[in-house]
């Protein structure tokens, strides 16, 4: 009995010390941890990774007077992919360099899908780093992490905006798993939202089967948003004979049907928008009627930003939707599903049928 | 023997039952079957999960028909040459195959995403360790421990995998696709049965249980059989609803790639998902647990001393850790160890199953009729 009692505090004894994850204990001081990473391209096969890290002398009482672009510093290096870089990166650093707690990635507009794709699968190999990173578009060699009064380091602004559902009219963040994913599957493009300036993401950044991204217009962004369930809140200005009607907090729930028709993949979309009153003309009075005629209006937005939308993906020879996808899905094609035929396969064909309501107006005239 | 066949309920026996398949190899779920069959894959789901209740129920009628305490010792009744030296050696054979390339797979699986720098021997080494520890005990205490730690081990895999749910957004590829294919079906099939090899311990559990009536008894192993179903439909809709069947595919570890992205800001530490290797560790060491048991059981209940029994049956589990240690070397990386169970040990495995517990079954009718007319 004795003896038994003793095998198990000895099981329990090296159990703690062999399970306890000891072999690569590294202390945080040891370590830098990079909190975001921006891509852009150096030469023709070679891109400037550039690592960002909290500046560690900060401290609470130094933040208020350490210029912005003191809170984070860099570690640059110019590589054909992100293993080599991140080797040329360590030997640049004293710590270890530690990805563990990235939260970020920033990418150029000028890499190609090729060269996406690669860095997105380089990046989705390695075990232990966090597939929940956003990424961001950003235009031609200006990956620049935005930093300003708003968030203090060691908050990264990208993180704070796209962790906020709310703040983003169109739901736009992407996380490189979802990208990852979208590379792999078939039948969709994979988009990453795009800032003009690094604090302005309103937009989308669709991949081709190759060459540049295409970069949507907000008017197609929106289109997406409203075809693919992603409006959190848009809004509307409706021109009526006497003044201006706004109609905010628009939201909508898109249901779509394919089936291939005469070389086409014919897409029937039903949406049900809906949407509150914050504007209305002095003048006129709130009726029925023309309440009907503000709906009318609404859905006749909703289906110019969806046609818009359309019209992109067919202009692009793309699918940022994932129609094709949903239509391979049970109708599997092999001979479609090699690396040529990735992306648009059939033209799209849009029928959009948009029911819009306004059932809340806290005014009456 | 009498200590070690102290009856257990059959509450007890539908947990071990059910610890004792699927709950080793969940954590290779759906990869394989997916990247062949897409979308089609919930059909060799089924037949599979058809085919273990099948033969569970064959298994309990024959521990019925012939009531004796281990598979063994029924063999070696029903036919006493080819039972004990021919089918009991190449079903353990392959059952400990099995246990082996899992749990080389598992300790690959938590090097590449959890204990990159741990040593894999060490993880293979303290699971079979803890499993032997819990092997080497008698009947109900072996299905005390799994009665208590199986519900736990459910209701933490319940809650993670709600935490996956928002994640989901390919509902559309849950649908099976508009043509069915023979081939793919047959080959998944066989691929996917080594979830539900149990190495014939149904045979073994079976005369242990205080059955009410002998219907019970196939009514518990056909609710384990269908429960360990119900779990791996449950992944199934999870991991091909998140990612999709062709992002699936370029996955080893499907669910462990899930559940790496369950992350709770708000919560006090952002991996939630991580609890995921406190359910899989559990029950793949109990899993291993109940085989060992089964096995070293089987092998003593040849002994009529009881001294002697117990030291047989502490030298088998030992050589049953020895040899699945011995495993861990001789499968060098993962490509190998997957080629193994999918292309040979499993297909081997459900075509014995298929022909042995079928014919054991006939067997086992025609010894109780010739024993009921004398």
């Amino acid at each position: 009995m004795r003896r038994r009692r003793w095998a198990a505090v000895m099981l329990i004894v090296s159990l703690s010390w062999l399970l306890a994850g000891c072999w690569d204990q590294l202390p945080m001081a040891n370590r830098a941890s990079a909190l975001a990473l921006s891509v852009t391209k150096a030469a023709p096969h070679a891109f400037r990774f550039t690592f960002y890290f909290p500046n560690p002398t900060v401290t609470v009482s130094s933040i208020s007077n350490l210029a912005t672009e003191r809170e984070f510093y860099t570690s640059t290096a110019v590589a054909p992919a992100l293993g080599l870089a991140y080797r040329r990166v360590q030997s640049q650093i004293t710590r270890d360099l530690y990805l563990g707690q990235l939260e970020d990635i920033i990418i150029s507009a000028d890499l190609t899908t090729a060269d996406v794709a690669a860095l997105i699968n380089a990046y989705n190999r390695m075990g232990v780093v966090p597939k929940m990173v956003y990424l961001v578009g950003t235009p031609n060699n200006r990956g620049t992490l935005p930093v300003n009064l708003q968030e203090p380091v060691p908050t990264v602004y990208f993180t704070k905006y796209f962790d906020c559902r709310t703040c983003q009219p169109v739901f736009l963040a992407r996380r490189e798993w979802k990208v990852w994913d979208a590379f792999e599957t078939p039948g969709v493009s994979p988009v990453i939202p795009y800032g003009i300036t690094p604090t302005r993401i309103d937009r989308l950044m669709v991949y081709p089967h190759r060459g540049r991204p295409y970069i949507m217009t907000r008017q197609e962004t929106l289109g997406w948003g409203f075809l693919t369930n992603h409006m959190v809140k848009d809004t509307v200005g409706v021109r009526l004979a006497n003044g201006l009607v706004v109609v905010n907090n628009v939201t909508d729930v898109a249901v779509t049907h394919m089936a291939i028709e005469a070389g086409h993949l014919a897409v029937a979309a039903e949406i049900l928008a809906r949407g509150d009153i914050a504007g209305w003309p002095e003048s006129v009075p709130l009726t029925n009627a023309v309440l009907k005629i503000v709906e009318r209006q609404l859905a006749r937005a909703i289906i110019r930003d969806c046609l818009a939308a359309v019209n992109f993906a067919n202009r692009t020879k793309t699918d940022p939707f994932g129609f094709t996808r949903d239509y391979l899905f049970r109708h599997p094609a092999q001979d479609l599903r090699d690396e040529k035929s990735r992306g648009m396969i059939w033209p799209l064909k849009l029928t959009v049928r948009v029911v819009a309501r306004i059932p809340i107006t806290g005014v009456t005239s | 023997m009498s200590g070690m066949a102290e009856p257990i309920s059959p509450g007890q026996f539908l947990w071990v039952v059910g610890i004792s398949v699927v709950a080793g190899g969940i954590y290779l779920w759906p990869q394989y079957v997916v990247s062949l069959m897409g979308s089609n894959a919930i059909y060799s789901l089924i037949t599979t999960t058809a085919i273990a209740m099948g033969l569970s129920l064959a298994e309990v009628a024959v521990a019925l028909n012939m009531q004796r305490p281990t598979f063994l010792t029924t063999l070696s009744m029903l036919m006493p040459v080819i039972g004990p030296y021919v089918i009991f050696p190449v079903t353990a054979t392959l059952c400990l195959a099995i246990d082996a390339i899992v749990l080389v797979l598992y300790g690959l699986m938590m090097q590449s995403y959890f204990y990159p720098y741990t040593p894999r021997l060490v993880i293979d080494l303290v699971i079979l360790l803890v499993a032997a520890w819990v092997a080497v005990r008698t009947l109900s205490a072996v299905a005390r421990s799994v009665q208590f730690w199986f519900p736990i081990i459910l209701l933490l895999f319940v809650f993670v995998t709600v935490l996956t749910l928002p994640h989901i957004s390919y509902l559309a590829a849950l649908k099976p696709q508009s043509h069915f294919y023979v081939i793919p079906w047959l080959h998944t099939v066989f691929a996917t049965w080594f979830l539900y090899a149990d190495g014939s311990g149904v045979i073994t559990l079976t005369p242990h249980v205080a059955w009410k009536r002998p219907r019970d008894a196939y009514v518990t192993a056909a609710a384990a059989m269908l429960g360990q179903g119900t779990v791996l439909l449950v992944l199934y809709m999870v991991s091909v609803a998140t990612l999709g069947p062709d992002a699936l595919s370029h996955l080893y570890w499907p669910l462990a790639y899930i559940y790496s992205l369950v992350s709770l800001r708000s919560f006090f530490f952002e991996g939630v998902g991580a609890f995921v290797i406190i359910v899989w560790t559990s029950a793949i060491t109990l899993y291993l647990a109940v085989h060992m048991f089964c096995f070293g059981w089987n092998l003593s209940s040849v002994v009529k001393n009881a001294a002697r029994a117990h030291g047989l049956r502490l030298l088998s589990i030992s050589g049953a850790v020895a040899l699945l240690t011995v495993a861990t070397f001789l499968l060098p990386s993962i490509v190998v160890a997957r080629d193994v169970l999918f292309r040979w040990v499993t297909p081997i495995s459900l075509g014995w199953a298929v022909v042995i517990q079928p014919w054991l079954w006939w067997r086992s009718r025609q010894w109780r009729r010739e024993e009921v007319q004398s």
